[in-house]
């Protein structure tokens, strides 16, 4: 973050209402900046690749190209950037698990 | 989402000091008329804890949070809310029945199915009883306002089918008409690529303030993100910060 106390997040979710919801209160804290925002994984991917966030949500159902497949693409192109998966249960999806141990999505 | 769930929780007590702290006249101040109760039933807990701080922000009062149908019914029973926002799939049941059970109960709580598809017929709710049908895709200023109007004149709302957000021709005119001077120099200020913070020191007001014009403007434009307001501006030829400089104050108003 090269010094600068302001962390960068990008939101991708497919509900605007829930991405403003959270944007809205991420950006009442004074060290959080929303950079971006996507409702489906390809744009989340492109968003990410744009604005270089330090934090991307990533819902784990987002369509197009699920949150497990968004994180893998998220992590190797954008090297340094942290994503916390999000989902309903705690179950975790196989592709998911994959993903947070660092292994390609299957 | 343990973690999650703790980080939102952490937010919402800095969102209720905040409110503690700010000063009377303020935003927060504005938009509070009658105080509305409301329950929030769904299971994406993020969503609603996030809803429950922008609801709050907005000066309405939030009685509890509900995950399934079996609590989200505990949590009415022992409440009683003014208006109750119900998920559509709830994991032990469905939303739809579980509201209906809730407006036989309590004929005087005003229920809301909330859901992340479209394709519910609108009469149907109506009939059965529903105050309002809103989707997860309702642009946020339109949301809170919604629940405003419900609690303060019982109105029915309903997510829009708004093919394009963007208004036309004489409507311009009107629209660009309602915006105060100060929501004019916020909307200026953002067309200018300036974040909150910036404009907040610009302006030398605090940074919710902003948050609560450019809520305004969003209202007001029918605009669903800053993005569209600042096409918006750049459409129609607002974004001359140094025009709208001028004496004595700036009152903060509300359509």
């Amino acid at each position: 973050m090269d010094g600068d106390p302001t962390i960068r997040i990008l939101i991708a979710d497919p509900n605007s209402l829930f991405r403003e919801a959270v944007r809205s209160v991420l950006e009442g804290e004074t060290d959080l900046e929303v950079v971006g925002e996507g409702c489906y994984g390809a744009q989340a991917v492109r968003e990410a690749e744009q604005t270089r966030p330090d934090v991307v949500l990533i819902d784990a159902t987002l369509p197009n190209c699920d949150g497990a497949r968004t994180t893998a693409l998220i992590t190797e192109r954008v090297p340094g950037c942290r994503v916390l998966l999000l989902a309903k249960t705690k179950t975790m999806a196989p592709s998911s698990r994959r993903c947070v141990q660092g292994l390609a999505p299957t | 989402m343990g973690q999650v769930t703790f980080q939102s929780e952490r937010m919402l007590k800095t969102d209720r000091a905040r409110i503690r702290l700010e000063p009377a006249g303020t935003h927060i101040l504005q938009h509070v008329r009658t105080p509305t109760r409301v329950a929030i039933i769904d299971d994406h807990t993020l969503f609603a804890l996030a809803i429950n701080c922008v609801l709050a922000d907005a000066g309405i009062g939030v009685v509890g949070c509900a995950g399934t149908v079996s609590g989200g019914m505990k949590l009415v029973a022992e409440t009683i809310p003014d208006v109750v926002l119900a998920d559509y799939c709830l994991p032990d049941g469905d939303g739809l029945s579980m509201s209906k059970a809730i407006m036989k109960a309590y004929p005087s709580i005003r229920v809301v199915l909330v859901s992340a598809s479209d394709d519910i017929g609108h009469r149907d709710l109506l009939a059965a009883g529903f105050s309002g049908y809103l989707t997860k895709n309702t642009p946020l200023p339109r949301f809170v306002e919604a629940i405003m109007e419900m609690g303060d004149a019982g109105r029915v709302v309903m997510a829009p089918r708004i093919k394009s957000r963007m208004p036309r021709g004489d409507d311009i005119n009107l629209i660009v008409s309602q915006l105060t001077r100060r929501e004019r120099q916020v909307l200026a200020l953002l067309s200018k690529g300036q974040r909150g913070p910036q404009i907040a020191t610009n302006l030398d007001i605090s940074p919710n303030t902003v948050r609560s014009y450019v809520q305004n403007i969003l209202t007001k434009l029918q605009v669903g993100s800053r993005l569209e307001a600042v096409a918006f501006a750049v459409r129609h030829g607002l974004t001359d910060v140094d025009s709208l400089q001028g004496s004595g104050p700036v009152l903060a108003t509300r359509s």
